[in-house]
């Protein structure tokens, strides 16, 4: 028999009695909930005193569930029968690496609905583009939809990214958070995306557009300078978009509070921009001859285009996922630490953990 | 205890910036070079010169010949001025004999329209048994589609393995300019065409998305019909031993097609000599732009200068490439449709590129530059356009848009565009 009971959001739950007088979190609102001991349901279950991690999980400003409107939780439905058990394997918070490596299947939903619409706004944008500008005559509702897709649909791609960041980073588990039908959202995300990546990075990502496009042929020495460009800037934008979520404001996207997070991650900061631009390439190339396939081979263009976006949706939801987590974990860690240690670590600037 | 080491990341930074730093010294800019008078006179004597068999400026070789197509580098870059192109007259044949057998290899070359001794005439029959014993057919007999022909008729068949095209020459003004393009340049202008048009790819045979020829060294071919020619330099050495047979370091002459055992004496042409040539063609004057002096004609070049741009001509016929203003050309090869295939390599010997896939295919042509264009006809690669308008109304392949576009402009508006291009003045 299971324990009904209600979290502070208006959330009805059920637990195994097993879990009676234990922790949990509520799936809807990310909130500690505090499961009652074998008697009758009441609202507002004040839970046990937290310890150190969980008083940082708890007040963790990373905070899109809570000062943001609602999201769609997949999650949050009661799964199909079929699902309930892989789902399960989620309940738990990764620990190693490797275990983000399903969160992509979790997400497949997602995923999918993405790749698909990702893969016919370029497969469309590269066929009819350069039938556009002949094309004055056209309705204003054709110019309305060349000009919202794109917009709707990198929106999302953001809102993906941003929702499986800040859940991860608030040490979410057990459901898979997205923007659902919620468009603003995705125009925040969006609105972050574009911010962060117009307040540095865009220099290094014009940098190496520019020279890769004027340099001719590139030779190895070439791709190690488009290369160490694409690390700085990929670098410098996603621990922005970290900086920014930790503390929810927009003026921590200045260099120093990205140095900060740099210091806290320490290598692992390094090893997600690797990964970054790992995947960004690889993926990159492979959808830009994706395109060019489809100009000669349109039968066969399609499903290449429609599975490079696939795998690389999937590659980047893991990664975004890994760096989540990070720091999720060095935060936690941080909270742990005996006072004395800490201090000493940051005077001393290492800031390795 | 740790701390941190401001040397560490002092010499991450810098090894960061070591490739950077290599690269901005290896950096390849346009090099203007000097001429030397004395050489550039040399050289104009060179150009002018009418060659001879045993030739005494062809110290230890045959001197013309034994087959060529003109006796002089001037007899076919001799309208309207020196270093220009020339009419129907001089037209080069070329050849592709298509093997009959599975495996077999490709014969090509040039029938070339003269030779020193009777001996050594070679004509078309010799390529083919089917072809008629002569050595210049007239363009308008060849068996291509579209050449005019329906007016005219064909006068022989082509067996299906032979395929025959002709060149005409083109002019050299300006050729200094366009050999210090650097092939970044180029290879930029391939790369704006590929995102222009949605990353189509070269192959496609509607959208101008055009190629940089690769050669086995990493330069980009820029001169020729089919841009096969890396330099000015290596484009006057090839010329001067396919066209006059005047074999030097870089080219050996020719062989007659009927005595494949002919043996040359000597060089006809030391490395010094062809580049007091080539000195000579960079100090020919660049084409200018001519604009009208009624103001209601230079309105009308203005306008036609937009309809240029708005038909679509400029996506191929560049108006700037790098540092070069009024080219209008991209260098690139373009597919020009089935009607204006040429088979064949120039020069005999198939083309020196990085791998057989990259070889120029038989309707690919570098966009000719359009400098000096009103006083440069006939046009397209084998000259069968007589008039501006024709020129265009023959793209085909990726220039059918354009064309298309051109066709479909109002009268006057067509009249604009022919103005603007006939303002485009040899020096």
């Amino acid at each position: 028999m299971s324990i009904k009971f209600i979290c502070s959001c208006g959330k009805h739950l059920r637990a195994r009695e097993t879990l009676a007088g234990k922790r949990s979190v509520c799936p809807q609102c990310g909130e500690l909930i505090g499961v009652p001991p074998l008697a009758p349901t009441q609202r507002g279950t004040v839970p046990a005193p937290l310890s150190p991690a969980e008083r940082a999980r708890a007040t963790a400003t990373l905070a899109l569930p809570r000062s943001e409107p609602p999201a769609t939780l997949v999650g949050d439905r009661p799964p199909p029968a079929k699902r309930r058990r892989w789902l399960r394997r989620m309940r738990a918070l990764e620990k190693r690496w490797y275990e983000c490596l399903w969160f992509p299947l979790y997400a497949a939903e997602a995923i999918l609905i993405l790749a698909g619409a990702l893969t016919a706004l370029t497969g469309i944008a590269a066929l009819y583009w350069p039938e556009l500008p002949g094309t004055e005559e056209r309705a204003w509702w054709f110019w309305t939809i060349v000009w919202v897709a794109p917009f709707v649909t990198i929106g999302y791609l953001c809102g993906l990214f941003d929702c499986v960041l800040v859940s991860a980073a608030a040490g979410e588990t057990g459901f898979v958070r997205w923007p659902g039908f919620d468009l603003r959202v995705v125009l925040k995300a969006l609105f972050l995306w574009l911010l962060c990546f117009v307040a540095g990075p865009i220099l290094f990502a014009a940098a190496a557009f520019l020279f890769w496009y004027h340099a001719g042929d590139p030779t190895p020495l070439d791709w190690l300078i488009v290369l160490e460009l694409c690390v700085v800037g990929a670098g410098h934008f996603l621990l922005a978009l970290v900086a920014v979520h930790q503390s929810d404001r927009l003026r921590d996207l200045d260099p120093l509070t990205v140095g900060d997070v740099i210091r806290r991650l320490g290598p692992r900061a390094i090893l997600a921009t690797l990964g970054a631009v790992a995947v960004g390439f690889l993926f990159g190339r492979w959808i830009l001859h994706s395109l060019v396939i489809l100009h000669e081979e349109p039968i066969l263009g399609w499903p290449i285009l429609f599975a490079s976006w696939l795998a690389g949706l999937a590659w980047l939801t893991f990664l975004f996922r890994f760096l989540g987590i990070w720091c999720f974990r060095s935060r936690v860690e941080g909270e742990e630490q005996p006072p004395a240690e800490a201090s000493e670590a940051v005077f001393h600037g290492s800031g390795q953990r | 205890m740790k701390r941190s080491r401001p040397w560490w990341y002092l010499a991450v930074l810098v090894l960061a910036l070591v490739p950077a730093g290599v690269r901005a010294l290896t950096w390849s800019r346009p090099a203007p070079r000097d001429l030397d008078p004395v050489a550039v006179e040399t050289g104009k004597m060179l150009f002018t010169h009418e060659w001879t068999p045993n030739d005494p400026l062809a110290k230890g070789g045959d001197g013309l010949g034994p087959v060529f197509n003109a006796s002089s580098c001037v007899a076919c870059h001799g309208s309207p001025s020196v270093g220009g192109a020339s009419g129907l007259e001089h037209n080069v044949t070329m050849y592709t004999v298509l093997p009959t057998v599975a495996g077999g290899s490709i014969r090509q070359g040039v029938v070339h329209a003269a030779a020193s001794a009777p001996r050594f005439q070679e004509t078309l029959k010799q390529v083919d048994p089917q072809l008629p014993d002569t050595s210049l057919p007239k363009l308008t007999r060849l068996p291509a589609r579209s050449i005019r022909g329906a007016a005219f008729g064909f006068s022989f068949a082509t067996p299906a393995t032979v395929v025959l095209s002709q060149r005409n020459t083109p002019a050299l003004y300006g050729a200094k300019l366009i050999d210090e393009i650097p092939d970044r340049v180029i290879i930029a202008q391939e790369r704006k065409a590929q995102l222009q048009f949605g990353l189509a790819p070269s192959s496609s045979q509607e959208l101008p998305v055009g190629r940089a020829l690769r050669l086995p060294d990493g330069r980009v071919g820029k001169f020729g019909w089919k841009a096969q020619s890396g330099s000015l330099l290596e484009f006057v050495q090839a010329a001067c031993a396919n066209e006059l047979g005047l074999g030097n370091p870089a080219n050996a002459q020719p062989k007659p097609i009927g005595s494949p055992t002919y043996y040359a004496p000597g060089l006809d042409l030391t490395t010094e000599q062809c580049v007091q040539m080539r000195d000579f063609v960079y100090a020919l004057a660049r084409p200018i732009e001519k604009a009208p002096v009624e103001a209601a004609e230079r309105a009308q070049v203005e306008a036609g200068r937009v309809h240029f741009t708005s038909v679509g001509c400029a996506n191929c016929h560049t108006p700037n490439l790098g540092s070069v203003e009024g080219l209008y050309s991209d260098l690139l090869l373009h597919r020009m449709g089935a009607d204006l295939q040429g088979g064949g390599f120039y020069y005999g010997e198939p083309l020196p590129v990085v791998s057989a896939a990259s070889l120029p295919m038989a309707d690919e042509w570098r966009t000719p530059p359009l400098w000096g264009c009103a006083d440069t006809g006939p046009y397209m690669h084998d000259g069968r356009a007589t008039t501006l308008e024709e020129a265009i109304q023959l793209h085909g392949g990726q220039g059918t848009r354009a064309a298309t576009a051109f066709a479909r402009l109002p009268p006057a508006q067509q009249g604009e565009l022919i103005a603007f291009l006939k303002s485009l003045r040899a020096p």
